[in-house]
């Protein structure tokens, strides 16, 4: 019954044009939040890449976890596009009730996502 | 009362030694000298019996001879007086006619003892003048053998006897020569005597003459009609050869065995007498002295043989009585061991003395506590002639003695009166009992319906029985005290009062071991923690008594800090274990239940597993547990936590070996019967927990505890406090998640109530404590309508950051958009949350 370790996985994978994808497993909580939003910030440091945040995993969220996504979020829009998407229905609920998207691209899928990440890349690139 | 206990251990010696004395070789000897002594009298009394035999023949001899001397005597009258008719003068005359005439005197009819008559035969054999009446026998008489014999030797000679010729009888011819008057041999006179008929008679047979026989020169038996010889002719040759003797168990003169013969030879006649008598009649008296004598000396050997038997006959009573006292002593003393209580010694001593006089009324007093009057025991013996002893009389003896503090020997006309009653009685003996240090406890005494009942060392034997009582009473007073001592510590260590929790409902049976194995090192223990966990335990410390006690005290103690400490069951076992003193062993159980799950943990430390009861399949399952040794036990093994999800209707079981092992009973079994309790147990912990106790332990020695626990379904109302710490908050979204299922709350519903209690918990942290320590209380209710969770803290609320204020906004936002209802209340002494969801 320990709450010691981080139920949040983060992983990274780059797809043929260059979208980031850090697809995020588990619960974004006050505990794992500031690990996301530190390695956010990190991705933030590299320009030019098009990020797709994909909280397709994520059981579970809170207002921590928002503020450390949209922390993360903006930390990368100074150099690259970004998106969050996939969000779970309770997820979405969430991001709804917080209006995440009046701060943040939201997308529903994955597939959008990625289009819309090309899109702003080459847009902010051009 | 001491210098009598001493006399009564010396009477113990005194026992041993009679009874270890040896007893056959005694009995053996004195069999021996009495055969001795009878053999040797009898040798005596045949020698007796052998000389009387050698009496009866002397005297038969003697009589023989006596009747010798008497024919001899006889003949030789008769000689003479033959001899003076020779010398008369008409006999030297050689007148035939002067000797008829003269002869006339002793014919027929005439007193002469020639009952034969007598007559005078010439040289030439002729006989010339007799007084037979007939006239003289014609023809000669010269072949006649007196006849030769007279003139051969010219000497009288008394003939054989010869039948006469005439008349038939027998007869005895005597002859002497005649002489002329010149003194020459002229011729022979002879005389006759006609023998009677000699038969024996009862007379001759009383004077010892019975089988008298007369054989003459010629070997005829002068006492028969037909003058028969002997037919035993070699007997007669061998009387032939003696003068007179006695022949003892020969032939006799008919040849039949077995007789005595005696004789003796008159010389004149030359006749031999013989008394030829059986055996049996001559030695009748030796044989009667004999037979008399005998039976005497056998009489006398059968009286001392049962003098010897009826002495070994009560030595072996003796013996067994001292035996049977030896081992009544030896079970007395082993029973008063045995003693737990003073009512146990009071009955060991009322019973031992009871045993040792059947015929008396044995009362003993004890004083339990010195202010109380005495309890008091009275037993009458099955042999005792005394009416029953009221206990105003028997209690009126023992304070009696008990006041006196000396021995009592009342030996007659005892007069046992109380205030209601009047008895009397024949003697009473008493002693007082003491405790070790000398103080009064009481009396014991017997009181017997015969006056001088008891001998010296009865009395002694009293004061020994009151020595041993004195030993047991220090003995049972430690025990009693130290066991008052250690129960009374083990209920003061032991939990009161169980907690009240909601879903659980407990039971706990604890039972200290009876006095004489004395209390152990059992226990049990709830401790609900303020995050709504239970931690339940049940241990048993290794030993007895006030240590045990001790220990188990301890290690109770550090139970509930560690559990308060950790939420693990594992982890608290494990740190018990340093609390444990050195070189003791404990096992014990720990099972931690969350009522908001219903998840069940537990480790074990070497102890019997508990059993978990599934009400609604009607199972018993063992919790199977990690393979973890005693406390203080090397090596220790590993300790994890079990886990399990309890089913709907489950109970749990955890319990010490004492409920389930017994005497005759393996704990394998024990724990069957347990678990066969336990489902036939339908009711409630509360109801059912004394019963099965009582069904499985009615009389256990061991201590046993037993906790019952009911795991109910999650109750609708739970309060639980975690301490303001981020990393506490994520356990509690699953627990709480847990109950919102168990309450079978809708997904999204579930999903949103916990955020939003993630979201208040979150917000009491960063802006109630900050940085502080402190705890969070919350409050879940369901009801049929209302979800309704409380987060309360008692932090001060301090104006946060900018950007955190933003991002707290979001939190409050998320609780307030999620629940029907987000109520924040900041006040001076803390923030209460109150979120309400309609369902």
């Amino acid at each position: 019954m320990s709450a010691d370790s981080s139920p949040l996985s983060i992983s990274f994978a780059r797809d043929g044009d260059g979208v980031l994808v850090v697809a995020l497993t588990g619960e974004l909580d006050f505990l794992s939040a500031p690990d996301l939003c530190a390695r956010l910030s990190d991705i933030g440091g590299e320009p030019g890449n098009a990020v797709v945040v994909d909280v397709s995993g994520l059981t579970f969220i809170d207002s921590t976890g928002l503020n450390s996504l949209v922390a993360g979020a903006q930390a990368i829009r100074a150099t690259s596009a970004i998106v969050v998407a996939g969000a779970s229905k309770h997820v979405a609920r969430v991001f709804e009730i917080v209006r995440l998207a009046e701060t943040i691209r939201v997308e529903s899928t994955i597939e959008d996502a990625m289009r819309a990440a090309r899109e702003d890349s080459s847009a902010s690139s051009s | 009362m001491r210098r009598i206990g001493r006399a009564g251990t010396s009477f113990e010696d005194a026992l041993a030694r009679k009874v270890s004395r040896p007893r056959g070789p005694f009995l053996l000897g004195a069999l021996l000298a009495v055969l001795v002594v009878v053999v040797a009298a009898l040798a005596f009394v045949w020698r007796q019996y052998d000389d009387g035999k050698d009496d009866a023949a002397q005297d038969l001899r003697a009589r023989a001879v006596l009747a010798a001397t008497v024919f001899d005597t006889y003949f030789t009258g008769q000689l003479q007086t033959l001899s003076a008719i020779a010398a008369s003068p008409a006999v030297v005359s050689k007148d035939p006619d002067q000797m008829r005439r003269y002869f006339a005197h002793f014919g027929p009819g005439s007193s002469s003892s020639f009952t034969a008559g007598v007559g005078w035969i010439d040289l030439r054999g002729r006989q010339r003048a007799t007084s037979d009446p007939n006239g003289p026998v014609r023809g000669s008489l010269a072949d006649r053998s007196y006849f030769k014999g007279v003139i051969a030797t010219k000497k009288s000679i008394v003939g054989e006897a010869i039948v006469a010729q005439r008349s038939k009888r027998r007869l005895i011819v005597m002859a002497v020569p005649t002489r002329d008057a010149r003194g020459r041999v002229s011729g022979v006179l002879a005389g006759g005597i006609i023998l009677q008929q000699a038969a024996n008679d009862a007379r001759s047979n009383n004077l010892g003459y019975a089988g008298l026989q007369v054989i003459d020169r010629a070997g005829q038996q002068v006492t028969r009609r037909d003058l028969e010889r002997p037919a035993n002719s070699a007997l007669v040759a061998r009387l032939a050869r003696s003068k007179e003797g006695v022949l003892v168990d020969t032939a006799g003169l008919d040849g039949s065995s077995g007789r005595v013969v005696a004789f003796a030879r008159s010389a004149s006649p030359g006749w031999t007498t013989v008394l030829d008598q059986p055996t049996s009649v001559v030695f009748a008296d030796a044989r009667q002295a004999l037979t008399r004598e005998a039976i005497l000396i056998c009489g006398a050997a059968a009286f001392m043989l049962l003098l010897i038997g009826w002495a070994a006959w009560r030595a072996r009573r003796e013996l067994r009585a001292s035996r049977e006292q030896v081992a009544r002593w030896a079970q007395f003393t082993r029973s008063l061991h045995d003693a737990a209580d003073m009512t146990d010694v009071r009955e060991v001593l009322t019973g031992a003395l009871s045993s040792e006089y059947p015929d008396g009324t044995v009362v003993v007093g004890l004083d339990p506590s010195v202010p109380e009057p005495l309890s008091v025991a009275v037993r009458r013996g099955p042999h005792s002639r005394l009416a029953e002893l009221s206990d105003d009389v028997a209690m009126s003896i023992a304070s009696r003695i008990t006041d006196a503090d000396a021995p009592v020997a009342l030996e007659r006309d005892v007069e046992l009166d109380a205030d209601r009653d009047r008895r009397r009685a024949g003697s009473l003996y008493g002693v007082p009992l003491r405790y070790r240090d000398g103080r009064p406890a009481g009396a014991a005494a017997v009181v017997f319906s015969r006056a001088n009942r008891l001998a010296g060392h009865d009395v002694a034997l009293l004061g020994a029985y009151a020595d041993q009582v004195e030993q047991a009473l220090g003995r049972v007073r430690r025990h009693e005290e130290e066991h008052d001592a250690a129960v009374l510590l083990q209920q003061s260590l032991l939990p009161n009062l169980l907690p009240d929790l909601a879903g659980v409902a407990l039971a706990a049976h604890y039972r200290a071991g009876a006095l004489n194995t004395r209390v152990g090192g059992d226990w049990y223990d709830v401790v609900r923690r303020p995050d709504g966990l239970v931690h339940l335990t049940v241990g048993d410390v290794a030993g007895r008594g006030i240590d045990a006690a001790i220990s188990m005290g301890q290690l109770r103690n550090a139970f509930r800090a560690y559990a308060l400490e950790h939420a693990s069951p594992s982890a608290v076992i494990e740190r018990l274990e340093r609390h444990l003193p050195e070189d003791e062993m404990a096992t014990m159980v720990c099972a931690t239940y969350d009522v908001c799950t219903r998840e069940l943990a537990y480790a074990s430390a070497g102890h019997l597993p508990p059993l978990l009861l599934d009400r609604e399949r009607g199972s018993i399952t063992p919790l199977s547990l990690s393979h973890r040794g005693p406390l203080g036990w090397r090596p220790s093994g590993v300790i994890r936590d079990e886990r399990l999800r309890v089913p709907h209707e489950a109970m749990l079981a955890l319990y010490t070996d004492g409920l389930v092992e017994h005497r005759n009973v393996s704990i394998d079994d024990g724990i069957d019967r347990l678990s066969e309790t336990l489902l036939d147990a339908a009711a409630a912990p509360q109801e059912s927990i004394d019963a099965i106790v009582q069904s499985l332990a009615p009389n256990a020695e061991d201590d046993i505890a037993l906790l019952l626990v009911d795991l109910g379904d999650a109750p609708e109302d739970i309060e639980l406090e975690i301490p303001a710490d981020l990393r506490t908050v994520r356990e509690l979204r699953r627990r709480v998640h847990g109950w919102l299922t168990q309450r079978q709350i809708d997904d999204d519903m579930q999903r949103a109530a916990v955020l939003a209690l993630n979201e208040a918990c979150a917000n009491a942290i960063e802006h109630g404590y900050r940085e502080q320590t402190g705890t969070i209380s919350i409050q879940l209710s369901h009801r049929s309508e209302m979800l309704r969770i409380s987060v309360e803290d008692q932090g001060t609320w301090r104006q946060p950051p900018e950007d955190a204020t933003r991002n707290r906004g979001r939190g409050i936002l998320l609780m307030q958009k999620l629940m029907t209802k987000a109520d924040i209340r900041r006040q001076p002494s803390g923030t209460r949350v109150v979120l309400e969801q309609n369902l």
